[in-house]
């Protein structure tokens, strides 16, 4: 696998989704339609409805692999994963808080995202706190596992104090979907690029901090300087892409593992390439959901656990035969 | 031009890990630790490369404080191998031992360093490190560290942890050729290890450990006795003579062999 392949093959999904939906449109016709020379009608179901979605499909997919990639180097443990270790619960548990507040409507997106952003730094720093004072990657893992379940409680809590409006849009973060998607929810999400761009700046010192936090202390990297940019990154990535999408679980634990077994384990590939492949199976898991049971909707986060789940159970039992995971 | 580790001493919680000991290498020295499991030689070796802060006194490097330098300005001095490595991505042999020249950046001749010894020491570069086994893992660590600071001449320092527990007999006699060969350029080698013959084939200088204390110093012929080595090791030691080599046996005191 060949990045620019990803590459063609992200830009050829996006114009099938583009043209998939209750009212198909051609694919001759997607392109006029983005460039404004199309009718009114194909011009507003491609540009207004399903263009947004389609891009917050790609940028929160790529978001989420690639920060998991990262959170899986910084880790040293190919089964760590944004959703496993908390943060995505602890975002949706800030993003349900925001909601219950009531934020003010002329800023909730953002104030949506950063409260998002707040809540997967804390789940990040407790679990990284836990696994510093008791020593250990597995205790990390043990407690980002605690952190998770604490959040999704706090979340039901939530809901069982909140309205029935409240109770939609938080359910819908428990769930995960894209069903949401707006320009403006496009425009937040232009916040995970800046974010991707800067954390694969990181992948020289991910590929050191594999060998250990003393080993990569002797060549030089700051594991916990490391750690703090890289979480940092990490949480703003899941953060709006919690807040935009919901929990969207295993994409950041299974597409990372895709690429590793077939473009081998350097960051400076895996990061880019988790991106577009994370990008590409988002969009594909997205337009599935929304046409399968057209005219009803499957929440994608549905799909992707329905999936990713079974695969991770596969991965355990295939990485045992090998060697000791945890 | 050295290392110098003066009253350095470790302890946690009210334990003692390891006494107050001084300790310094020159360039072109190889000096050895010898002791028991527990004798404080790995705590004594993560206070010289820095990782570990000491509880008192402090160690110089080339006479600057070794905690005042930046780590980027260390991690071209001291090569360091740690006793384990956590390493659990399928990287291949030779993206590991590439990760040793880091510091340096990124060049034809870092490459070539590489190359030359993933060939030296007889690596398969494109085997998957998670695919090795422990020897196999061993080596490639070690390669990583020598990388590091490969053509340093006297500017560096290996400090070895271990390096060659799990390594089987021919590649120990290649990772020691390697060390010889590092010496003689200059650089200076602080080494743990447990085979003692090997010790004695290879130091300049013996250090015996037990209990966080040295308790002998010095040149392998003055310092590898009997007594000595049945004191550190709690164990009986006997000498075989084969002519002018030595060797060690542990064994039981009255079975001295001597010819």
């Amino acid at each position: 696998m060949k990045l620019w392949l990803l590459v063609v093959a992200l830009l050829l999904a996006v114009l099938v989704s583009v043209g998939m939906g209750s009212v198909a449109v051609p694919l001759a016709d997607v392109i006029p339609a983005l460039l404004g020379s199309a009718d009114a009608k194909t011009s507003a179901i491609v540009v207004d409805i399903r263009m947004p979605r389609t891009l917050l499909a790609v940028l929160v997919g790529a978001g989420i692999s690639a920060s998991g990639a990262a959170i899986q180097g910084l880790f040293r443990n190919p089964l760590a994963d944004p959703a496993l270790i908390g943060v995505s619960a602890g975002a949706a548990l800030f993003a349900a808080l925001f909601v219950l507040i009531g934020g003010s409507a002329g800023f909730a997106l953002i104030g949506l995202a950063g409260s998002a952003f707040v809540g997967g730094l804390i789940a990040t720093w407790i679990v990284l706190y836990v696994g510093s004072r008791a020593g250990g990657l597995s205790t990390m893992l043990l407690a980002g596992i605690a952190i998770n379940a604490i959040a999704l409680s706090g979340v039901g809590l939530l809901s069982y104090l909140s309205t029935d409006l409240q109770l939609r849009t938080i359910s819908f973060w428990a769930l995960g979907s894209l069903n949401g998607a707006n320009w403006s929810a496009v425009g937040v999400a232009l916040v995970i690029p800046l974010a991707l761009a800067l954390l694969l700046r990181e992948s020289v010192h991910l590929n050191i901090i594999t060998l250990g936090d003393e080993e990569a202390q002797h060549l030089g990297v700051s594991h916990d300087a490391l750690r703090r940019r890289v979480i940092f990154l990490a949480a703003v990535i899941v953060g709006i892409g919690v807040a935009l999408t919901g929990v969207i679980a295993f994409l950041g634990l299974v597409v990372p593992h895709l690429v590793r077994l077939s473009m081998g384990s350097r960051h400076q590939v895996v990061l880019p390439a988790s991106a577009l492949l994370g990008g590409l199976l988002l969009l594909v898991a997205d337009t599935l959901a929304r046409t399968v049971l057209a005219p009803a909707e499957l929440p994608v986060g549905i799909l992707t656990a329905l999936v990713g789940g079974p695969f991770f159970i596969y991965l355990i039992l295939r990485e045992q035969k090998g060697r000791v995971l945890l | 031009m050295r290392i110098d580790a003066s009253g350095v001493s470790f302890s946690v919680g009210g334990r003692t890990i390891l006494a107050p000991t001084d300790l310094s290498l020159k360039p072109g020295e190889t000096c050895v630790l010898l002791g028991p499991n527990g004798a404080g030689k790995s705590t004594l070796m993560k206070i010289i490369s820095g990782y570990l802060r000491p509880s008192t006194g402090s160690v110089a490097l080339d006479d600057h404080p070794l905690r005042g330098l930046s780590i980027d300005v260390r991690a071209k001095k001291l090569g360091v191998l740690t006793q384990r490595s956590e390493l659990d991505f399928p990287f291949t042999a030779k993206e590991v031992v590439a990760l040793g020249r880091s510091p340096h950046g990124e060049s034809r001749a870092e490459t070539e360093i590489v190359d030359h010894l993933i060939g030296l020491l007889g690596i398969d570069a494109e085997a998957v490190y998670t695919h090795l086994s422990g020897g196999e893992r061993q080596l490639v660590q070690v390669a990583r560290v020598f990388a590091q600071i490969w053509g340093s001449g006297s500017t560096a320092y290996l400090l070895l942890d271990e390096p060659m527990t799990a390594l089987d007999l021919k590649h120990q006699q290649d990772v020691v050729r390697v060390l010889r060969q590092l010496a003689q350029s200059g650089l200076g080698l602080l080494i743990v290890m447990h085979d003692i013959n090997m010790a004695a084939d290879i130091a300049d200088r013996i250090l015996l450990m037990r209990e966080g204390g040295i308790i002998a110093a010095g040149h392998p012929a003055e310092v590898l006795t009997e007594a000595n080595l049945a004191a550190t090791f709690d164990t009986s030691m006997v000498l075989l003579r084969d002519g002018d080599s030595v060797f060690f046996k542990a064994g039981e005191k009255p079975g001295r062999t001597v010819r």
